[in-house]
């Protein structure tokens, strides 16, 4: 994605506020910088433990960067078993740290795509 | 090829000094923890630590030590294809990086060294975690100037070597040369004085002087190292009233608390100054380059502006005498390193005359006609490779300034496009698709060279079975190519589609789009894309039962190859002309095609190639009624394919299916296994000759570098294992606690069976052969990790059983 339509989209999602009821617990960022972002990844030719020891490779990378001063939490995972794949949900201050983290984690070709969530009504 | 696998260890080049009771503390930390770390500052000794306890733990470990140089990788991302690649691996398949390694090494018993860890720590200790939890038998020592913070690691600071004390009445100062040399900075500094200085000892006069120089450099083996080569033009007395004047402008200033570091500044400083403005301004230039670099490269980069480019070769040499630049180790031609360290100390000089720029335009520029030799498919193809290889370090750092240079970008998506058949055979294809990525991402829309990286970036994608990834960047390829009136582009962006559209199932739109490219490919001249198309069309015939149609493509094919000495494509022509030949009836004509194919791929560094032309014969064997031969040509070509890693094309799976069903039913049970397994446990040298009926080397005859099996003992092996390190015969006698005599004895053996007559010649072959240990692109044959790509089971996508 061009630098410059990465670029409008970021400014659009901050100026959608996020649902705080979504994202029970601390947020990294405050209220109107906190953003969500999906990273996909392929989990084809993995067994159990190769996919448990992926997102302990993602989990430590997430620690590692919070102790140096990084503005990002691992929300959630969601599997999809079916596919073979998993979406990794992170919040944070921004996608490059994001990406630093899957870089730490060893996924060079993993694409962090901005995201919002929210919680329907009722 | 000249250098061999990047991370097999070599000997060393000069004498190591000391460290017995380092040696002994991470010998003895290697015995209960898994992951050593040895920390301190630069210039300390860390990697000549590491490397010495790693090669004499080697016979701990029968799959071998490996080492990984990490000081020249800036991209965190790429930390495991790296490691990968100084494992001699590569990577086909697209799964998670560090699962593929994980299952590499997982039944392999193997010490990894992880060198200069620091600029990637992290990265180094989630990936170390990884590993070390996946592998119950890999053991791993990491070099960095910080702990890495992995649970169970243990570290260890390496201090400074031991200096004479300062003691207070000035008469004891002047100890006696023995007891000096009892301390390992004194004996550091004799050992490299005496290699500039023939004669040179430690003596009742020397000795107080040479004394007082290793505490000036408070023991630090750079410094010490640095001052002691320049007894060539000095005495000692001089190198010591110098450092002291050095060392009194610094007193107040630097950083506080890290007086080591001051130390090695100073002394950096102080070497810097007693060299010429020549040689001043060719350590800054050297060093933009990576890893090591050749003279050639050096000449390029460093001469202009003050230094001509005749003159490069004596200041090499001159640098190389003051210790500044190493001879790097290696076969061939001479290559040479900088010492981390060093290298940073060169930067900044440069970067302070503001010269950094030019240099890392002319590397990168040096590094893109290198690349754009595109020798990819005729006879100097293995040259070109081995090439590519050797400076893979300086490429990736060519590339990474382009990319941090909005002005460079358009040249380095040029580069990096014209590595794309060396990343896909050399399974560089993460680290291709990263780079390009990032170009990608930064190219303006309307850069002329944009269609271009974007169809090798889809072909990289495909290649490493990302049918989605491909799909989009070929067709956003495709549609950039038509609106920029690139035909050229849009032809490759077309053929490779075709593949993603056939394995997708739109058989159809993939034979339109593969004939379209053909005819672009004549129209405009390209015979390396006319013979490719063909290749496509003639493999879509095949897999269409359109034999005949195919076996006229392939024919075509091998015709326009031979005219324009394509012998790359060449081989997939005559493979494929010789299964068409088969499955049109007739056998033995197809025999003898494929094993002229085979016969051309053993000379150009084809691995798939190879296990495609092994998996055909083993089928044309097995219609032939020789089942015996079939099941071993099917074991070897299952190994084939599980060392590279990767996969027999699922459109040919069914020949194979075939043939081993036919083997099966002739032999026994037991038989089938057998001959199986003995196909399986070959080297790739062993199998080609095999199959193309050549009778096995004997013993006596000099071992190739391509891995023919010698058969020494496992004592010889060790014995060629310390020849290799430069021991004499009484040493490797009391190393191995035999008789001197007996010592000798064995080398002569060696030389004997090796067809070698100097000890000289026993170092380069067990440099080229680690113990057990596989051979470059061929690891893992019966070391009990199962890459095996069994019958039936896909690793990875590969597009087609004839590669595009």
């Amino acid at each position: 994605m061009p630098p410059r339509q990465r670029a409008a989209m970021l400014g659009d999602s901050r100026a959608k506020a996020l649902d705080r009821a979504a994202l029970p617990g601390r947020s990294v960022a405050d209220e109107t910088h906190r953003l969500l972002y999906l990273v996909e990844h392929d989990l084809r030719g993995l067994s159990p433990a190769q996919l448990a020891s992926l997102h302990r490779a993602l989990g430590e990378a997430v620690r590692r960067e919070t102790r140096r001063g990084g503005r990002i939490r691992y929300l959630q995972r969601i599997d999809v078993p079916a596919e073979l794949r998993c979406l990794c949900l992170f919040e944070a201050a921004g996608p490059e740290v994001v990406r630093r983290v899957n870089d730490i984690a060893q996924f060079p070709l993993a694409r962090v795509v901005t995201v919002h969530s929210s919680v329907p009504a009722g | 090829m000249g250098l061999g696998v990047p991370g097999m260890l070599r000997g060393e080049l000069t004498e190591f000094v000391g460290r017995r009771a380092e040696l002994a503390q991470v010998r003895q930390a290697l015995g209960s923890a898994r992951l050593v770390t040895l920390t301190g500052p630069g210039g300390i000794g860390k990697t000549r630590l590491a490397l010495r306890a790693a090669a004499r733990a080697q016979r701990a470990f029968p799959d071998g030590v490996w080492l990984a140089r990490l000081g020249g990788l800036r991209d965190s991302a790429l930390l495991v294809p790296e490691v990968a690649r100084s494992l001699g691996l590569s990577d086909q398949s697209g799964r998670w990086v560090v699962a593929a390694l994980s299952e590499y090494l997982a039944g392999r018993h193997l010490l990894l060294v992880l060198d200069q860890c620091e600029h990637l720590a992290d990265a180094c200790a989630v990936l170390a975690d990884a590993l070390l939890r996946a592998c119950p038998r890999l053991r791993v020592i990491a070099t960095s100037r910080h702990v890495l913070g992995v649970a169970g690691e243990v570290t260890m600071a390496v201090p400074p070597m031991s200096v004479p004390p300062m003691s207070v009445p000035p008469a004891a100062r002047s100890a006696g040369p023995e007891e000096l040399l009892r301390f390992e900075a004194v004996r550091l500094f004799a050992a490299r004085a005496a290699a500039v200085m023939p004669g040179f000892a430690v003596d009742a006069a020397s000795g107080p002087v040479v004394a007082g120089i290793c505490r000036r450099l408070d023991g630090i083996p750079l410094a010490v190292e640095l001052a002691a080569v320049r007894l060539r033009s000095l005495s000692a007395g001089q190198i010591l009233d110098r450092l002291d004047s050095r060392f009194a402008l610094l007193s107040g200033g630097g950083p506080a608390g890290q007086p080591q570091h001051r130390t090695l500044e100073a002394a950096l400083e102080w070497s810097y100054e007693l060299l010429t403005e020549a040689e001043q301004a060719m350590w800054g230039r050297m060093s933009v380059f990576a890893g090591s670099f050749d003279l050639d490269a050096a000449e390029m980069v460093c001469a202009g502006d003050g230094i001509a480019t005749e003159t490069v070769v004596d200041l090499v040499d001159a640098l190389v005498a003051k210790s500044v630049l190493s001879r790097a180790a290696g076969d061939g031609r001479a290559r040479y390193r900088l010492l981390d360290t060093i290298g940073e100390f060169g930067l900044r000089k440069l970067r302070a005359r503001n010269g950094e720029g030019r240099s890392r335009g002319r590397h990168r520029r040096w590094y893109a006609a290198l690349a754009a030799r595109q020798e990819a498919f005729g006879p100097g193809r293995a040259g070109w490779i081995a090439s590519l290889d050797a400076d893979h370090e300086n490429l990736r750092a060519a590339l990474e300034f382009c990319l941090s240079e909005p002005g460079e970008l358009a040249a380095g998506a040029e580069l990096a496009c014209d590595l794309w058949r060396y990343w896909e055979t050399h399974g560089h294809l993460t680290e291709g698709r990263r780079i390009l990525a990032g170009l990608l991402e930064k190219l303006d829309d309307s850069a002329e060279v944009r269609p271009r990286a974007l169809w090798v970036a889809g072909f990289l994608a495909l290649v490493q079975g990302d049918l989605p990834g491909a799909r989009a960047l070929l067709e956003t390829g495709l549609s950039a190519a038509g609106h920029a009136g690139d035909a050229g582009a849009a032809a490759y962006a077309s053929s490779y589609l075709s593949y993603v559209m056939y394995y997708l199932g739109e058989a159809e739109r993939g034979r339109v789009l593969a004939e379209t490219a053909l005819t672009m490919h004549r129209d405009s001249g390209d015979q390396i894309g006319v013979v490719m198309s063909l290749t496509q069309l003639g493999s879509t015939d095949l897999h269409g039962q359109e034999l005949t149609r195919a076996a006229g493509r392939f024919g075509e094919c091998a015709r326009v190859c031979e005219r324009t000495g394509n012998i790359w494509y060449q081989t997939y022509a005559q493979r494929g002309l010789g299964v068409a030949t088969w499955l049109l009836g007739d056998p033995e004509a197809a025999a003898t095609l494929v094993r002229a194919a085979l016969h051309t791929t053993r000379e150009i560094d084809h691995p798939i190639g190879v296990a495609l032309c092994l998996d055909a014969l083993a089928w044309i064997t097995a219609s032939q009624k020789r089942a015996a031969g079939a099941a071993t040509l099917l074991g070897a070509a299952d190994a084939a394919w599980a060392a590279i890693p990767a996969a027999l094309q699922p459109a040919l799976q069914g020949h194979r299916d075939v043939a081993i069903a036919a083997a099966r039913e002739a032999l026994t049970g037991r038989a089938f296994r057998s001959a199986f397994a003995a196909g399986a446990a070959m080297s790739q040298a062993e199998a080609i000759a095999f199959a193309l009926h050549e009778p096995p080397r004997g013993a006596g005859r000099p071992a190739g570098p391509d891995g023919d099996r010698v058969r020494l003992t496992r004592r010889e092996q060790e014995v060629a294992r310390l020849v290799a390190q430069g021991q004499s015969n009484s040493q490797i006698a009391g190393e191995l606690v035999i008789s001197a005599r007996t010592a000798e004895t064995h080398v002569r053996h060696i030389m004997d069976k090796l067809g070698v007559s100097t000890r000289a010649q026993i170092a380069a072959w067990s440099a080229a052969r680690p113990p057990m240990s596989p051979r470059p692109g061929m690891p893992g044959r019966g070391s009990g990790a199962d890459h095996g790509t069994r019958p039936g089971r896909s690793r990875g996508v590969q597009p087609a059983g004839e590669n595009p």
